[in-house]
């Protein structure tokens, strides 16, 4: 601790506060004033590495750079708060940082300090009562740790190159449950010093953990301070230092969690902690434990709950009618409805009128209300439940996305995924994500991920878990496959008939392109049964839907037919050219297990594609697959760090282009191309048949992960589909 | 962008317009329509000062049967307030947004009023909005528009009622082929004025849209005096009494030149000519001094010291023009402040209002000749003025007088782009070497891109600049230096290589040597109504000369595209000259706009553009 620090601190606490509250209100006041007895009871300890003034030799090309970058957290002390202080110090390196940085923002709700540290070390204390409160966006390199719409900013004056900024945000908060913290250390401009110090009360379980970095956490038991800033020996510290990051590489196809450096770390309150093999509160570890965790998030609803037992009130009669026996069946069935029931009923068609009229919805606020995932616990506790009354055997399942890594390495419980396996369907049900998904569409981090099951029954029992592993995603379970039929009119406009196909997660690219209430719950819960019984009520159903025509109802149904028209307008939307939507048709919203496949028909016009040259015609016929990925020349070489290609998937066009009358095709040969190796592919092929020029492409990505020894040849394969995206053909005058 | 000082006027009526548009449920302009608009005008006088009310009412119907959410926003500032908000003849509630985000402008006072109105699926009733803004200033007082919002207006009625005591003109624009019917009627003293207009079409959505001012009709009141106990109380009656409350302004700034006066001998120091020296102080402005627009209140108005502008490296224009005429007066030249409207704006000095000028610059009077120095312009050379300003009317401080004078209009050739590119077939690529000289408008706008870019990251976004995001155009080197300098031309010299250009179908080869395409993006619209808005006048000529390589000969060009007006001259042309290909285009305005009546030509001409540029060369090896 230096004396010189603390007195400017205090001096600065007390001018701050001064300036700070001119039209404040006393709460607000009361609270800063808080905060800044915290932030010197604080930061006055460990300030030691915030007073780098200058750039390493390597980094003077930066245009600027984190001097120092430290975030602090206490938590345990004050029931459900925690308070934070995050604290950052910029070298400001040419005019560009200058003029970044010279509109200074902050959140209201903290506490904030900003000094200018001039190029002969006076410090300036910017006075904040001038800032202006503004609903505008907070740009990146100022936004906290979440953005709030109260926000302000400042123009700070006399800022110039070499100087130094200075700030630090003080702030409480309230936790719900366990604190998790997960971040890369890295940022996209070189960071001198970062910290992070955690002081937690000690009957918090904790893990902890770093990785891409020989970095670690150090564990100062009592040494930690409390909600007031207090040192209290019954608060523990954990501090992690590093210094000379490099600023994070950019290259394409690159995953930071695989690449950067990084942090994880968790509290878990002794309240939470309903598991740990039997230990006593206060663990410290470097990983979660897996076993502990499926047995937490299942439990049990009995009927006494309500909505469990609207639920099984429900969803009995209908299973019972169908008289299903088959447990995949059920299982298909619980979970479909369960999925409409969470996340469609207030949404329904029925349910959206009557929220229109009675409580203030719009149609906007519905239409695009979709996006609430279903809360995870929710999902596996009443999913499991029912099983359970429908006396099928089931387990509760717990993974880690092997983005991650492998389960041992996981610390937070943001990296596992919960489900449930049904062992006679041999199925995982996974909490569906939105109201498309489908049970063959597990979560886009799921494939290969390894974790443990245990019986329903069990959770509560001292059986250890088994070890599992999801079966790896296959691209061709992945597939967008389109074909299309093209024919050139009389103003060389390319008039096409073209049917997509998506499986797999890949339907999730296609939202907007499910009609948003032609099919409701219901239909969509019945027509997994094609049995007769199922479609006389579907049939039923539908004279149902109709004698409602007339009324608003069906203005519902032509509003969500105007956006779904809407949506598939902008699907063939193409920048550079005149795309005309002639007519459309959705086979199949794939949002079932029997017709899992997303299916839409659509008939278009398009200028911009077959142009005149002389007396021939040039045909753009590259351009139909869409844009694809060119690796800029930087970026094919010296590759630093291992691929991530993304999920396994495959997309694919066949065309069949009918060449106009009194015409040839001349330079198809160029459109045969093939590069292949064991993470990716593109294959196209081209024949002409009488007067139909046929082509196809296929471009598959085989594995998401790849070594980056092997980047020249995906480069090869990337450069190939792009070199196809570039082909035309001259379609010569005979 | 405006660098606009008293934009807080126009906000109020600007953006009744965005944001209804921005925020409004649907995209659709079709979704509402106006079946009447009522705005009525009047005025009180209360302890010696005008004050004036705008009284809206407004019907609004749903066309949609499904009901939609309808947004209105009302704007006011500090100098206005608005009151007794109701729907249906029930006061409705509603929200207040400060600081509007406006391009350019760091805070200003602008607010936002507004609340949705749900039609839910009673959509049958129209809805009956009513509100008052009261104004504390009469020279605050909107323009007058017939429409508040993009959605059509059945009928759309402004009245304004004029007390015997006010002597008041309504100044009327853009009112030709527009059917406005005006009547007037004297009841008890006070004057009605009545303008009616009829079935007004849904604002169509275009691109590049002049501002409003340029081709709607709207009015402007010009109070000129009041009678209080039969004595007349001036206005604002003319430019001279406009003149005298921005020169009051002015006084109260509060300059202490000392600091600045230090500055600008050290700058000046060795230096003889008095252009070398004004050109020190302009520059160093650009340089140091941060534009960054407060504009609240009074500071809208009022040019902060000299010594803060200096002292904070940040000021709006009329603290930067405040501070070049401090720093050259203290250097012994006749420095004054020069009050204008940019190009925005259609109006001139031929009548007193605020709303004819939305900027400030510094005028030097050496030798007979006036030297404008816009110091926001922060990568302009002395002498060369940005087409916001050229040929704009200014009113130029003087004592308790003020001259009238006009920024020039220059000569396009001052602001010249050259692009000479020399290209040859390589295997499959074009590769060559490319020149492009810049000029006076050109050359700033560069030099404002590449000085944006941090030091490390200046050859990507060159290479950016270069290809526009093109793939198949890699640049393989430039020169080390890439920022222009003051006074001088600036050249850009390139290697470049470009992919995927060529087809080759047997002894044909198909080759692509354009990589620009200029005046492509202008799309003149179905219905447009009002002129295509540039930004800017051009003066380009791009000049590609392709080597024929070896062994092979022309077999085709594409046919030359001319356009050919008083506005403007385009020509673009592939010739054959021995063993190369001239390929030429050549683009010049005298005009930063394509005027309403030449849209019908563009169009035509846009439609042979598009095709000339899908168009292609063609080679035959022998």
């Amino acid at each position: 601790m230096k004396f010189g620090k603390i007195a400017v601190l205090l001096l600065l606490t007390t001018s701050f506060c001064v300036n700070l509250y001119g039209q404040i209100d006393k709460k607000k006041q009361k609270q800063d004033l808080k905060n800044l007895e915290f932030y010197n009871a604080i930061i006055g300890t460990n300030d030691k590495n915030f007073e780098a003034t200058t750039s390493p030799e390597a980094w003077k090309d930066e245009s600027f750079i984190f001097l120092g970058i430290s975030t602090y957290i206490t938590v345990g002390t004050k029931g459900d708060k925690y308070r934070g202080i995050n604290r950052k110090r910029v070298l400001l390196q040419d005019k560009s940082a200058v003029e970044k940085f010279a509109e200074f923002y902050f959140q209201n709700s903290e506490t904030t300090v900003l000094t200018v540290v001039k190029k002969n070390g006076t410090e300036i204390n910017i006075d904040l009562k001038e800032a202006i409160k503004v609903t505008t966006d907070v740009p990146s390199y100022y936004a906290g740790r979440f953005q709030s719409s109260e926000s302000s900013k400042l123009a700070i004056p006399n800022l110039e190159i070499g100087d130094i900024l200075d700030y630090t945000s003080i702030y409480n908060d309230t936790y719900n449950g366990r604190i998790s913290y997960s971040d890369v250390l890295s940022a996209s401009v070189p960071v001198l010093y970062q910290s992070l110090i955690f002081d937690v009360r000690s009957d918090f379980d904790i893990n902890k953990n770093t990785f891409n970095t020989t970095a670690k956490f150090k564990f100062l038991k009592g040494k930690g301070h409390d909600y007031n800033g207090k040192l209290d020996e019954d608060v523990n510290r954990f501090e992690l230092e590093v210094g000379g990051l490099e600023a994070q590489k950019d290259e394409p196809f690159s995953s930071t969690l695989d690449n950067e450096p990084l942090v994880k770390f968790m509290a878990i309150p002794s309240a939470d902690r309903i598991f740990h093999s039997g230990k006593d509160p206060g663990l410290i570890r470097d990983n979660l434990v897996l076993d502990d965790l499926v047995r937490q998030v299942y439990k049990y609803e009995s009927e006494s709950n309500l909505f469990f037992s609207q639920l099984v009130t429900m969803i009995k009669p209908k299973i019972a009618a169908l008289k299903l026996k088959d447990p995949k069946k059920i299982a298909d069935a619980c979970y479909y409805y369960l999925r409409d029931y969470l996340m469609m009923m207030a949404y329904g068609p029925e349910m959206a009128v009557s929220s229109v009229n009675n409580y203030g919805y719009t149609y906007e606020k519905i239409y695009h209300g979709y996006n609430n995932a279903i809360d995870e616990n929710a999902f596996l506790s009443s999913f499991g439940s029912l099983l359970y009354k429908f006396y099928v055997d089931a387990e509760v399942v717990g993974v880690v996305s092997k983005v991650f890594g492998e389960p041992d390495v996981a610390v937070t419980h943001g990296e596992v995924y919960f489900g449930m396996y049904v062992p006679a369907a041999k199925t995982y049900y996974w909490p569906p994500e939105r109201d498309r998904t489908t049970i063959d569409t597990p979560g886009i981090l799921l494939s290969g991920a390894k974790g443990k099951a245990i019986n329903i029954l069990d959770v509560n029992k001292k059986i250890k878990a088994k070890n599992i592993e999801i079966p790896a995603a296959s691209s061709d379970s992945n597939k967008e496959d389109n074909t299309m039929k093209v024919k050139i009119d009389a103003d060389n406009n390319i008039v096409v008939s073209q049917k997509t196909l998506n499986s797999g997660f890949l339907k999730a690219n296609y939202f907007g392109l499910i009609e948003q209430f032609g099919d409701d719950l219901y239909t969509d819960f019945l027509s997994m049964y094609e049995d007769e019984e199922t479609r006389i009520k579907l049939e039923e159903y539908e004279k149902k839907l109709k004698k409602n025509k007339d009324g608003i109802y069906k203005n519902f149904l032509d509003k969500s037919d105007k956006n779904f028209s809407e949506n598939v307008e902008k699907w063939i939307e193409e920048k550079e050219r005149k795309v005309t939507l002639d007519s459309f048709e959705l086979i199949s919203s794939g949002r079932t297990s029997l017709k899992p496949v997303h299916e839409i028909e659509v008939n278009f016009t398009s200028d911009g594609i077959v142009k005149k040259i002389g007396p021939n015609l040039f045909f753009d016929i590259g351009a139909l697959i869409g844009s694809q990925f060119q690796i800029e020349e930087k970026y094919k070489s010296n590759r630093i760090t291992n691929i991530d290609l993304g999920k396994p998937r495959i997309f694919q066009y066949a065309f069949e282009i009918e060449l106009p009358e009194g015409y040839r095709a001349e330079g198809i040969e160029n459109l045969v191309k093939s590069k292949e190796n064991a993470y990716c592919s593109f294959v196209s092929t081209a024949v002409l048949e009488g007067n139909l020029l046929k082509v196809t492409t296929a471009k598959n990505y085989k594995q998401q992960f790849a070594p980056k020894e092997v980047w020249p040849s995906i480069n090869e394969v990337l450069d190939e589909a792009y070199k196809f995206s570039q082909e035309k053909i001259v379609l010569k005058k005979k | 962008m405006n660098h606009s000082i008293f934009p807080k006027l126009l906000i109020t009526t600007l953006f009744i317009f965005f944001i209804s548009m921005g925020f409004c449920a649907s995209k659709s302009e079709d979704l509402f329509t106006v079946l009447s608009l009522h705005q009525k005008v009047t005025f009180i006088k209360k302890e010696g000062k005008l004050l004036a009310q705008l009284e809206v009412t407004e019907w609004v119907q749903c066309n949609s049967k499904t009901g939609e959410l309808f947004r209105k926003a009302i704007y006011f500032d500090d100098e206005s307030a608005i009151e007794d908000v109701k729907i249906d003849g029930r006061n409705q509630k509603y929200i207040v947004s400060n600081d509007l985000p406006q391009d350019g402008i760091f805070h200003n006072d602008t607010k936002m009023a507004y609340f949705d109105y749900n039609f839910g699926t009673n959509t049958k009733r129209p809805l009956e909005l009513k509100y008052t803004k009261k104004y504390f200033d009469f020279k605050f007082i909107d323009l007058l528009r017939f429409v508040n919002n993009k959605y059509a207006t059945n009928e759309s009625n402004i009245v304004f009622v004029i007390p015997s005591w006010l002597d008041c003109k309504i100044k009327e624009f853009n009112f030709e082929s527009n059917n406005i019917v005006k009547s007037k009627m004297v009841d008890d003293g006070d004057t009605t004025y009545t303008y009616t207009k009829k079935n007004i079409a849904a604002e169509g959505d275009f691109k590049s849209k002049p501002d409003f001012r340029k081709y709607e009709p709207h009015m402007l009141l010009l109070p000129y005096h009041m009678t209080i106990d039969k004595k007349k109380i001036d206005l604002l009656p003319s430019i001279d009494k406009l003149y005298a409350w921005y020169s009051s302004l002015a006084a109260q700034i509060g300059n202490d030149s000392k600091e600045v006066e230090a500055k600008a001998k050290e700058l000046t120091e060795g230096l003889t000519k008095d252009e070398d020296k004004i050109k020190a102080i302009f520059y160093f402005i650009q340089d140091n001094i941060k534009y960054i627009a407060f504009e609240a209140g009074i500071m809208g108005f009022k040019p902060e010291s000299c010594q803060n502008v200096y002292q904070k490296k940040f000021g709006d224009c009329k603290g930067m023009a405040n501070l070049a005429k401090s720093m050259l007066v203290s250097l012994g030249y006749d420095a004054r402040l020069t009050w204008l409207g940019t190009h925005d704006i259609p109006y001139d000095y031929s009548f007193p209002s605020m709303y004819v000028d939305n900027h400030m610059i510094c005028t030097v009077l050496l030798n007979g000749k006036q030297i404008f120095i816009d110091a926001t312009e922060s990568e302009s050379d002395l002498n060369t003025y940005a087409d916001r300003i050229q040929g704009r009317e200014v009113l130029i401080e003087d004592g308790p007088n003020y001259i009238k004078s006009k920024v020039p209009l220059q000569d396009s050739s001052m602001h010249r782009f050259i692009q000479n590119v020399q290209l040859k077939l390589e295997g499959t690529d074009l590769v060559g070497e490319t020149t492009e000289q810049m000029k006076g408008n050109n050359k700033t706008r560069f030099s404002n891109f590449i000085k944006a870019i941090s030091k490390k990251d200046k050859l990507d976004a060159l290479k950016y600049y270069i290809s526009q995001n093109d793939k198949n155009i890699s640049v393989t080197s430039t020169q080390d230096d890439i920022h222009p300098e003051h006074d001088n031309d600036f050249s850009l010299n390139y290697k470049m290589s470009v992919s995927n250009q060529i087809i080759q179908v047997g002894k044909e080869k198909y080759v692509n040597i354009e990589f620009e395409q200029p005046l492509l993006s202008i799309e003149i619209e179905e219905g447009r109504n009002c002129a295509y808005d540039l930004d800017r006048k051009i003066n380009a000529t791009y000049i590609t000369t392709f080597a024929i390589p070896d062994n092979h000969k022309v077999t085709y060009l594409p046919s030359s595209v001319e356009l050919s007006n008083s506005d403007w001259q385009v020509k673009m042309s592939y010739e054959l000259e021995g063993d190369k290909v001239i390929y030429k285009k050549s683009v010049h305005s005298n005009t930063t706009e394509i005027s309403k009546d030449k849209l019908d030509e563009w169009k035509a001409f846009s439609t042979k553009l598009k095709a000339f540029y899908e168009d292609r060369l063609v080679i035959e090896e022998q």
